[in-house]
């Protein structure tokens, strides 16, 4: 019987990482693989969270069949889930540590999928695993994984648009040209904006790449992200809104370029 | 409230994440209503999101699969 080495933060507190609640403190450091419940919540599956639970029932159909040896579900859970993972691993401890975090992170996860009880989304627990053994990898490495993420630059004066692009009284002088006059419907799905989309995500600082990729590439809920990241609700909105700006603005100089 | 152009372009994300007060709020709705200045940035905000959850990853190589394959056979094995 193989058994990962688990956080030794994961222990104890395990369970009172799920509440979701703003006031959580910012450096919280959530359970690899213990259940989504908060603390003293019933464990029974019919007791709370039915909606919850609903919403991954596609999740625990899945790790039924992984548990149950499906080669297909194996197929589907990687292909799914690989490319993401190294995505926040390069995020997390760089080119150096990714491909190190997210072997590890499958090692946990192929051992840790009979305790996954649908309180969150496949994902979102894959990704907190994840975010953990970054941190493990980091100390390890004496590297710093950019956990710290309220230490990403001057965030709170970070304007979300060039100030020189307003007057003295806030109004535009500078201001944005509509992208649809100029380019076809449907041109963001295009595949050169995915790759210019991908190339400023990677020069966005951690902390925005981040919150970026897991809200909007990912599209897990706020909540969650803030748990997968150990961050406040405030701060990665904070996070999120600046991310979002500079690839508006990185998109703008793409389109009207020349 | 009175809102800017600038301060707006600030509100956008709190806005969107339904974290504005109500006088935020009506501020907002009062200024994109006749400013579209700013109504062309909030939709550019909106695409931007939008293109950022089509995008695609990079394909996942056979060798890695069949790796990947390997390690969950031996973990389920020992489990077992
Ligand atoms: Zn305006």
């Amino acid at each position: 019987m193989l058994r990962v080495s688990h956080d030794s933060s994961a222990g104890a507190g395990a369970g009172a990482a799920a509440d979701g609640t703003a006031a959580a403190p910012a450096r919280r450091v959530p359970a690899e693989t213990g259940p989504l419940v908060a603390a003293g919540e019933p464990g029974g599956a019919a007791s709370s969270a039915a909606p919850e639970c609903a919403a991954h029932g596609d999740d625990i159909a899945l790790v039924r069949r992984l548990l149950a040896g499906d080669e297909r579900a194996f197929e589907q859970l990687v292909t799914q889930l690989h490319t993401p993972m190294l995505r926040l691993a390069r995020t997390l401890a760089g080119p150096a540590g990714a491909q190190e975090v997210v072997q590890e992170t499958w090692a946990a996860v192929f051992d840790g999928l009979v305790r996954f009880e649908g309180r969150s989304a496949l994902k979102t627990w894959v990704f907190r695993i994840l975010t953990n053994r970054a941190r493990t990898w980091g100390t390890r490495e004496k590297r710093t994984v950019p956990v710290a993420w309220q230490e990403d630059g001057e965030q709170g004066s970070e304007p979300a648009v060039d100030p020189a692009r307003f007057d003295g009284t806030g109004d535009w002088v500078n201001p944005p040209v509509p992208w649809t006059e100029q380019s076809p419907e449907g041109l963001l799905l295009r595949k050169e904006i995915g790759a210019v989309l991908q190339r400023e995500i990677e020069a966005l600082v951690p902390g925005q790449r981040a919150v970026v990729l897991l809200r909007d590439v990912e599209g897990c809920p706020s909540g969650e992200v803030c748990e997968i990241l150990g961050i406040s609700e405030a701060n990665q909105r904070v996070l999120l809104h600046r991310g979002r700006s500079t690839l508006r603005t990185a998109l703008e100089r793409y389109l009207t370029r020349g | 409230m009175l809102v800017t152009c600038c301060q707006l372009t600030e509100m956008i994300t709190d806005r969107k994440e339904g974290k504005l007060s109500s006088e935020q709020e009506e501020g907002c709705a009062r200024h994109l209503a006749w400013c579209d200045r700013c109504r062309t940035y909030l939709r550019q905000m909106e695409l931007t999101v939008d293109a950022l959850r089509g995008i695609p990853g990079e394909p996942l190589h056979d060798e890695v699969r069949a790796a990947l394959f390997a390690q969950f056979q031996r973990r389920k094995t020992a489990a077992d």
